[in-house]
């Protein structure tokens, strides 16, 4: 068998010195670390960023726009605010730890990072989200009680459904989140079952 | 970017590129297009992992961890990263003889490709003439698993051969 391997290895030099080079591909790589760095960015705090704007729209809406008065309503804005404050503290935390896989590590190191990534994320798109998803949606109808003084009703109707239809949106996507992450968590506990195997 | 870091980034591309690619033909079952996006993918990791190049571990170790741990992490990415646009590629596909050298060692490649995902980037590293302790010391396991494990995907392999 240590002959037959040995040609293959002879095989395997030959194809390496065929792929050749050319300053095309090099001027195409640099191009594209700087595309990415940018895209990365983006990636990483565009959620946080979005989340951050939704909070300080909301929150001038109702101390500039509509500040509400009954104290139920008070509660309901603090559940609001407060569980996109607690969304927006956990993205960050999130970018934090995806940050600490360093693919310079050794493979088994790398995969334990990033089953703790997701597991992480696991935990967060689970029980937390939707204790935030709550927290919102207990806030929001906290406060209708006083806007369906100043709202004519059908305005109040049409608001209270688009917020379930919304709802329903935003929980189909965390849905296929959680999935795709669950996922690569279990391909992830698998190969680190596949690295350490001794037979 | 700094001089510096392009000059360095430069001399590791041109010597290593061509093992980081023939890397990824092999992972990616010989498909060029999608070889040549993740050996792309491997060099901007490289390029982002450069300031943490301490020599600590060999040069060649280091660039065979960053090679490994983007192929097993980037096949769990999006799926539309395994897409190319024809522009990114335009350079290879308009270099006939590009393919032609390929094809030389496509049943190979694809060989390589029916094994587990970590298995193929094992028996590369062997194909690469790389030392059983190097391997441990990319995949953070004892030389002794790694021959073992070496051991089993050679016979593996060579079934596959036989097979085809």
């Amino acid at each position: 068998m240590s002959n037959e391997f040995e040609v293959l290895q002879n095989q395997w030099k030959k194809g390496k010195i065929g792929i050749e080079n050319t300053e095309r591909i090099m001027e195409q790589t640099l191009v594209d670390i700087q595309v990415k760095k940018r895209w990365s960015v983006h990636f990483y705090y565009g959620n946080s960023i979005i989340l951050l704007c939704t909070l300080i729209g909301i929150s001038a809406f109702f101390y500039f726009v509509a500040p509400v008065e009954r104290v139920v309503s008070r509660i309901g804005v603090g559940l609001m605010t407060g569980g996109l404050l607690i969304r927006i503290i956990i993205e960050i935390i999130s970018i934090k730890k995806s940050k600490r896989i360093r693919l310079i590590h050794t493979t088994l190191k790398t995969t334990n990072d990033t089953m703790s990534f997701y597991r992480f994320r696991k935990t967060i798109h689970g029980p937390v989200t939707i204790a935030i998803i709550i927290m919102y949606t207990i806030g929001f109808y906290m406060i209708t009680p006083e806007f369906s003084v100043y709202l004519k009703n059908w305005y109040l109707v049409f608001i209270c459904t688009s917020y379930i239809v919304g709802a329903f949106i935003l929980i189909k996507v965390i849905r296929k989140n959680i999935k795709k992450e669950i996922q690569i968590l279990l391909d992830m506990v698998k190969l680190r079952k596949h690295i350490i195997e001794k037979t | 970017m700094s001089k510096k870091k392009q000059q360095l980034f430069e001399s590791i591309y041109h010597e290593c590129y061509p093992m980081i690619l023939q890397i990824c033909l092999g992972y990616m079952k010989g498909n060029l297009e999608q070889a040549n996006d993740l050996s792309q993918e491997v060099c901007i990791n490289i390029w982002n992992a450069l300031h943490s190049f301490k020599g600590e571990s060999k040069y060649k170790t280091w660039i065979y961890r960053i090679t490994v741990n983007t192929c097993l992490q980037y096949i769990r990415k999006e799926k539309k990263k395994t897409k190319v646009s024809i522009e990114k590629i335009a350079h290879v596909l308009a270099d006939t003889s590009y393919d032609s050298r390929i094809d030389q060692n496509k049943n190979l490649y694809r060989a390589i490709g029916k094994l587990e995902e970590l298995d193929r980037l094992l028996i590369m590293m062997v194909l690469d003439g790389q030392e059983y302790e190097d391997i441990a010391e990319v995949i953070g396991i004892k030389p002794t698993n790694v021959r073992v494990k070496i051991h089993r995907i050679k016979k593996r392999l060579k079934k596959i051969l036989d097979h085809e």
